[in-house]
């Protein structure tokens, strides 16, 4: 039972994954971590402020500010001020103050401050975290108040200092492709998946990127002549590549399934059924067999896999 | 104490030894090499060296290096037109090595045009002014101090108190090159190589202790400080004498990129989905 809830908690404090938790889910998560702690033996050090980390971030979750301040203030004494995730807190919580205090209502005396504290000590002193680490919490704050034009400049700019961190360019893919600019949504999801070639949830958002772009430009669909049809059904086959790549790397990865199944059915229609493309035709019927897998799923993907069966 | 039972010409010598030598040799060398692993690990810990800082354009620089190795490497996940587009931007940015943070010939930190804080001119390194590479070199010099003054404490005492003792037969058979190894301090021609000598059994504690300071140690960042993998003396020492020049690094990983041909990574995928689905 320890060990389980131990790689629970530090899993999702590395990852970020409290970030997608839902209130209850907080409110679990937080009793789970302090009676863990209060209990807890054997923990590394390195495990233990992991954790401690978890627990500072969901008091703020919480609204349990005091405490908050109180595990920055232990965390201070250990480390020093003047340590990559302290700046961090202490902008999060020079947020809060300025949240609770009815006069100043905006985020910009904490936006000021991690302005200053890059260009006076950061660009000049720093390591691989701290830099960015403050960087992108002044791109999240900015985007509350900037055109996503600007926030998009904004990260470039950060992206020419630092082209290797592939959490950036995801976010500027996510908002080209909310935008509906699949080119640039495209290159930006090329980028990760350069970075993490791994990444099969990536490799499914660059396929879908790309059956999108293939999607709006609707004068290949139209124009049917021999050569538009070998060029639609190149790009068909460049995003069904991805999603073949995704469940390579992660079987249960049902999204990537059901859009082979969709761009299989697609590239047959277009075709007419031609011979050369008997592959897509197995390719199909394996995408189905996946789709009824419904034992493995959850409550979502059940649903978008039924849509897609009853609309192939 | 140790007294010959069988001696005779042609036959290998067989030694009785005073049981008394297990509690009064063997266990206190094995418990005192025990303790001073623990100790040296956590005197290790607190002279442990801090996390070394730079400029920011030196991260950006090495960024831009990683980032031409990583094109080369997995290129392949790339569309052909995605593979020629970064190969141009890469080769040319890394050919004119504009993200170089110390050029050679200007010595001046270079940025880029947007670049508003950083830009500030200043001489080349000298390493032993560097804070980051006097703080390396020292941490080494503490490191190599804390494994070396307790070897020394400890050897002094075996060979003092212990010296010439024949402690234990190894439990299996070894040849004649290991004597030396195994019998340093006993004066025999003709005993058996299995047979270890108390400053022997120091040595082989000392060499044979990591994998249980691994079990004990339940730390990946403690154990590797005992084996001692962490002094290596140039990281965090980027553009030390006798470092890698990092414009030069540029140039010819732009002449690798330059002519690095496309390869598909997903050609034949389907058929390997079809056999590993199917």
């Amino acid at each position: 039972m320890s060990i389980p809830l131990k790689e629970k908690l530090i899993s999702i404090a590395t990852t970020g994954y409290y970030a997608q938790l839902d209130p209850k889910q907080i409110e679990e998560t937080y009793h789970e971590l302090k009676t863990y702690l209060k209990f807890s033996t054997g923990l590394t050090n390195m495990e233990y402020f992991q954790l401690l980390d978890l627990l500072l971030i969901l008091c703020l979750y919480k609204g349990r500010d005091t405490e908050a301040e109180f595990l920055y203030k232990a965390l201070c004494d250990k480390f020093g001020e003047d340590s990559p995730f302290l700046h961090y807190y202490r902008s999060l919580l020079h947020e809060i103050g300025n949240i609770n205090n009815p006069d100043v209502e905006d985020t910009t005396p904490v936006e000021k401050d991690i302005e200053n504290l890059i260009s006076t000590h950061l660009e000049v002193e720093t390591d691989n975290v701290d830099y960015l680490l403050m960087s992108k919490r002044y791109l999240m704050l900015k985007k509350r108040g900037c055109s996503i034009q600007t926030w998009l400049r904004l990260c470039f700019g950060l992206l020419e200092k630092f082209p290797m961190d592939a959490e950036l360019w995801y976010s500027c893919a996510l908002e080209y492709f909310k935008l509906e600019l699949y080119d640039q949504a495209i290159y930006c999801f090329e980028e990760v998946v350069m970075l993490t070639p791994f990444n099969y949830v990536a490799l499914g958002s660059l396929g879908e990127a790309l059956y999108y772009k293939y999607k709006s430009n609707t004068t290949t669909i139209t124009n049917k002549n021999n050569n538009n049809l070998a060029e639609t059904i190149y790009v068909l086959q460049e995003a069904l590549d991805r999603f073949l790549k995704s469940v390579e790397l992660s079987e249960n990865y049902m999204k990537s399934w059901c859009f082979i199944a969709i761009i299989c059915k697609e590239i047959l229609d277009l075709s007419n059924n031609d011979k050369k493309y008997s592959k897509k035709r197995e390719l199909l019927d394996l995408a189905k067999r996946q789709l009824q897998k419904t034992d493995i799923m959850n409550e979502s993907d059940k649903t978008a896999c039924k849509l897609v069966l009853s609309n192939i | 104490m140790v007294s010959t039972a069988a001696v005779a010409i042609g036959a290998i010598a067989e030694l009785t030894l005073d049981p008394n030598l297990k509690y009064n040799v063997l266990l206190p060398i094995s418990i005192v090499m025990i303790l001073t692993g623990l100790i040296r690990n956590y005197v290790m810990v607190l002279i442990r060296p801090n996390i070394p800082v730079m400029p920011r354009v030196k991260i950006t620089e090495q960024q831009y290096i990683n980032k031409g190795q990583i094109l080369l490497q997995n290129g392949a996940v790339l569309t052909p037109d995605g593979f020629k587009m970064r190969k141009e931007l890469m080769a040319k940015l890394l050919g004119e090595a504009q993200f170089v943070a110390v050029k050679q010939n200007n010595n001046a930190i270079t940025n880029d045009a947007a670049d508003q804080g950083a830009t500030q001119q200043q001489k080349p390194e000298n390493p032993l002014s560097d804070p980051n590479a006097s703080d390396a070199m020292m941490s080494m010099a503490k490191g190599n101090l804390a494994n070396y003054i307790p070897q020394t404490l400890i050897m002094w005492w075996v060979n003092h108190f212990f010296a010439g003792f024949v402690l234990m037969k190894l439990p299996f058979p070894l040849t004649v090159r290991f004597k030396e190894m195994l019998q340093s301090g006993v004066m025999t021609n003709d005993l058996d190589a299995r047979w270890a000598s108390s400053i022997s059994w120091y040595f082989i504690s000392m060499f044979g202790m990591n994998p249980l300071f691994n079990l004990i140690l339940n730390d990946a960042t403690l154990q590797s400080d005992v084996s001692g993998i962490s002094n290596d003396p140039t990281m965090g020492m980027p553009g030390a004498a006798g470092g890698i020049n990092p414009e030069q690094t540029m140039r010819e990983l732009s002449n690798d990129i330059t002519i690095a041909p496309y390869e598909n990574g997903y050609e034949g995928l389907e058929e390997k989905i079809l056999k590993i689905y199917s």
